[in-house]
């Protein structure tokens, strides 16, 4: 009986699936409600949600291998509930929740990226900003330093610092560029899950192109508000944001191209349609 | 269960409580100055209206009177709490409350158990006052139980011996305690009771709040001329040859935001050197100032291997850090070509001019110029690490090495940086520069204690050549070494210091110490200066000895006290601490083991515990900046998350929207 229900309406599976996380529905919302993480990362819930929602209904296709890959990562996630930290507890609860999705959606084709949304919700900024906000700041400041150094000021990096003339500006930690590379990763995602198929490999590619496009972008950013911030007269508050708007609509813009190109060239390297002639 | 095991429960369940407390205390542990915010006046803000001076200094000893004015004009009965500066040379030996017609002498006892009466005062709603020693230059002043309309008088007295340089004397008085930089481990060591660093204070260039007066009486043995204040604007008269008044003027911008330096010389540019007797039945003391030979310029000079260590956290910004500059191009132009050098500038972190000692070669020192006029001033002052970073620096083969640490020495780990220095110096000496209006001098002469060099204080742009050239004429030749003090038919004992030091400036050697028996034989004073050997007699029984010598028994006890404590760590040393804890209570003196605790016994404030604690806002000392206690620095911030998303929900859109299209088409 259960499974006839099932087979008439598969969402239910989805549905019941997404109900046995509820502990990290439950860690998800009070993440988001503390403080301690952007509440704007469900934008990426939404964004898979979205380009996600089945066409032609909901199909059980029970030989899917995206099933498996559901059931294995529920298994993880059982395993990990004693021993692992709530947010890996949470990835693989995500990536779980979002294959079985995926499966009965009868989106296949565009899995990769459809995952990678889902798993990009996950309250992760803060501690992208704990593990990887250094690094980037260090980055940012060393690239900064030998942009501004090529243009003839003459800047010292000291440390996460940009000094010159006695004058100190700190590259700290909102200004690591790692909401910039979360947002990219996104855009990224959305912009492949946009196409009739992509491939693991294509997205990791593409995803991997996302770090040194968002890290150029944060060193030209920060070079342009050293400029800023070391006028005598300093300039209204606002131009910090339209200075950091600017530099990401670049990122923007030039993933929107990347995609296009790739778009192209997989559209010529599929076979052309077979074509009958009737005479 | 057996008794082990049943004795061990209950062990456990008596120190759950304790538990739960510490826990408490710990919660809140904020030892960072702050800005000072005014609040809605029901409550009063700034108890403290006045603070008047009187000094008298009669040939080498300064007798000075504080009288604290404190006053609640608000609508609730308040404990007024005030951090003030002190001499490092102070003996604090008398305090007294006047509330109305009332007078309380204050009476010394051990610090935990004066701390216990006045809180116990505190809580019976008695007018109270409790003075400490949180360093051998800050003090802390607590007054319990101010009604509205009430006005307390505080009067402390100490003395000091005035210790001429170079043929001026001096004598300075700290008004105000600048704020302290607090790191991370004090603020994880420290119970609430250590708070005395987390004042308020007022904004750079605000008008202290509280009334100052001054007024010093000098009166010498032999006629006195040149008498002027380097610091504050004062009027000077003569009253005859030997005596002068000297007196603040009531002015705006003359007020307690900095040191009071007040300078003099005698006819014919000589000290009053000699010995000094008192007795008064079997308790007797000497003092014997003894002025060093005259320098003498040695044939030749050996090369040396310098570090400068040098300040540029944000209480340096601005005129600090410019008098820092200036003394360092002197410092390094005195350097010669032989000599090898290298320079470490330190804030919350440090950086070093070079891996390895560097020539004195005009490119270097250039070079060395130029990194420090990089600097702004900003960040914290972790000096601990910036003098590891220091001491273990490569040397240079075969040249003796100097450390030269210029700073407002505005932090509180007086103590870890004395026992650095002793525990790691080598063959290394310390000289320490004080920059600013308003200096830590116990940080600055301790690191030089410690490093058996020098202190010197450089609160302008004149002073900071002078002393460039004072170190290096100390460098190059002390005045005295191998000294020793020997009595012949004088019986004398418990001298301090027990072990006279080399004198590198011309400053007298001065010894104390208690003597017996009679008033005869001499006393020797043997050594070796820059023209050979150096000897120094004085006949006992002509020197003068009276009543008014008195003050020899408090400076004697503060002279000892000084070496047992104020340069040293004595937390694991019981026998010590005791020994401090004695000569406080026999001797009636203020030490970080002993307080002044004046309890008023009439039950004033019939509900005490509406009483409020208001500490007395200090005024940031003249010349450092707001960056002292914390100026947000430029950064570069990202956009807000929701613009980012904004865009790349934009360029989604519209990416879809092409799709779409084209998918129609």
């Amino acid at each position: 009986m259960l499974a006839s229900l099932v087979n008439r309406r598969p969402w239910l599976l989805v549905a019941a699936h997404a109900a046995c996380f509820w502990p990290v529905w439950s860690w998800y919302v009070a993440r988001f409600d503390d403080g301690s993480d952007e509440p704007w990362a469900l934008v990426a819930l939404l964004a898979a949600a979205v380009l996600g929602w089945p066409r032609r209904g909901w199909r059980l296709n029970p030989s899917d291998p995206l099933l498996g890959a559901a059931a294995l990562l529920t298994a993880l996630y059982a395993l990990a509930t004693p021993l692992a930290p709530p947010l890996v507890r949470a990835v693989l609860a995500m990536a779980a929740l979002a294959c079985g999705w995926i499966s009965v959606a009868g989106m296949r084709a565009k899995a990769s990226p459809l995952v990678c949304l889902v798993v990009l919700s996950v309250p992760l900024i803060a501690s992208l900003q704990f593990y990887a906000g250094y690094p980037l700041r260090i980055a940012t400041a060393m690239g900064a330093a030998s942009l501004l150094n090529l243009f003839g000021a003459d800047v010292v990096r000291e440390g996460v610092g940009l000094v010159a003339g006695g004058v100190n500006v700190q590259v700290d930690a909102p200004c690591s560029g790692v909401r910039m590379l979360w947002t990219a990763s996104v855009l990224c995602c959305a912009l492949a899950a946009m196409r009739a198929r992509v491939t693991w490999r294509a997205l990791a590619v593409a995803l991997l192109a996302v770090v040194p496009i968002v890290l150029a972008a944060n060193i030209l950013r920060a070079a342009l508000l050293y400029i800023v911030e070391i006028r005598p007269q300093p300039l209204p508050a606002g131009w910090h944001s339209a200075i950091g708007m600017l530099s990401f609509a670049l990122v923007a813009g030039l993933l929107f191209a990347s995609e296009a190109v790739q778009e192209h060239w997989a559209q010529r390297r599929r076979p052309p349609a077979l074509s009958f002639r009737v005479s | 269960m057996d008794r082990k095991s049943r004795a061990a429960a209950w062990l456990l369940i008596a120190f759950l409580p304790l538990a739960a407390i510490a826990q408490e205390e710990s919660a809140d542990r904020t030892l960072s100055p702050y800005f000072f915010v005014r609040g809605d006046g029901a409550t009063e803000q700034l108890p403290l209206r006045s603070t008047d001076v009187d000094v008298a200094v009669a040939g080498v000893i300064a007798d000075v009177r504080v009288r604290q004015q404190y006053r609640n004009d608000g609508k609730t009965p308040i404990e007024a709490e005030y951090v003030f500066p002190g001499s490092t040379r102070a003996a604090v030996y008398a305090l007294t409350m006047t509330i109305g017609e009332r007078k309380v002498v204050a009476e010394i006892r051990e610090k935990q158990k004066a701390r216990a009466e006045y809180d116990a005062a505190k809580a019976a709603g008695k007018s109270a006052a409790l003075l400490e020693q949180q360093r051998p230059n800050v003090f802390k002043m607590n007054v319990a139980n101010i009604l509205p309309g009430d006005v307390v008088e505080v009067e402390l007295r100490y003395t000091e011996l005035i210790v001429p340089g170079g043929g001026t004397y001096e004598f300075a008085f700290p008004t105000v305690v600048g704020p302290r930089y607090v790191t991370q481990k004090e603020q994880d060591a420290a119970t609430p009771r250590d708070a005395w660093q987390s004042n308020p204070y007022l904004h750079a260039g605000e008008e202290p709040t509280a009334g100052f007066t001054l007024h010093a009486a000098i009166n010498s043995g032999i006629p006195i001329k040149d008498t002027a204040s380097t610091s504050h604007k004062v009027r000077v008269a003569y009253r005859d040859a030997n005596r002068a008044d000297v007196e603040l003027l009531p002015e705006p911008g003359n007020g307690p935001n900095r040191d009071f330096i007040l300078r003099y010389q005698l006819a014919g540019g000589g000290i009053e050197s000699g010995l000094m007797l008192y007795e008064d039945g079997a308790d007797k003391y000497f003092l014997a100032m003894i002025e060093p030979p005259r320098r003498a310029t040695p044939a030749q000079i050996t090369a040396r291997d310098y570090v400068f260590i040098v300040d540029v956290s944000g209480s340096m910004n601005g005129f600090p850090l410019e008098v820092t500059r200036t003394l360092l191009r002197n410092l390094l132009r005195n350097l010669k070509p032989t000599d090898t050098f290298n320079l470490l500038l330190f804030a919350g972190t440090s950086a070093t001019l070079s891996g390895a000692p560097l020539p004195a070669t005009p490119d270097n020192l250039q070079r060395a110029i130029d990194f420090i006029d990089r600097q702004q001033g900003a960040g914290g002052t972790e000096l601990l690490s910036a003098l590891r970073r220091a001491l273990a620096l490569p040397g240079s083969e075969g040249r003796s090495r100097s450390i030269v640490i210029a700073t407002d020495g505005y932090v509180s780990v007086e103590a870890e940086a004395f026992d650095l220095i002793r525990e790691n110096l080598g063959r290394a000496n310390v000289f320490a520069f004080g920059i600013g209006s308003s200096v830590n001098r116990y940080l600055i002469e301790g690191m030089a204690h410690a490093g058996q060099g020098e202190p010197f204080i450089v609160t302008g742009d004149i002073e900071a050549e002078a002393r460039a050239e004072d170190l290096r004429r100390y460098i190059t030749s002390p005045v005295l070494t191998k000294t020793t003090l020997s009595a012949q038919g004088f019986e004398i004992s418990e001298v301090e210091p027990p072990g006279i030091p080399d004198v590198l400036a011309e400053r007298p050697v001065i010894v104390f110490g208690k003597w017996r028996g009679e008033r005869r034989g001499k006393l020797v004073l043997d050594g070796l200066g820059g023209e050979g050997r150096f000897r120094r007699e004085f006949d006992v029984a002509r020197a003068p000895s009276s009543a008014s010598n008195a003050a020899l028994r408090y400076l004697w006890a503060r002279s000892r006290i000084q070496r047992l404590d104020d340069y040293q760590h004595l937390n694991d040393d019981p026998e010590r601490v005791a020994e401090i804890t004695r000569l406080g209570l026999e001797y009636h003196l203020l030490t970080n083991y002993t307080s002044f605790i004046a309890v008023d016994h009439v039950v004033r404030n019939p509900r005490p515990g509406d009483s409020q604690t208001v500490k007395q806002p200090l005024p940031m000392p003249q010349g450092v900046s707001d960056h002292a206690i914390g100026v947000p620095m430029p950064t570069v911030p990202e956009p807000e998350l929701i613009a980012l998303v904004g865009i790349a929900g934009a360029v989604a859109a519209w990416a879809r929207r092409r799709k779409a299209k084209a998918g129609a088409g």
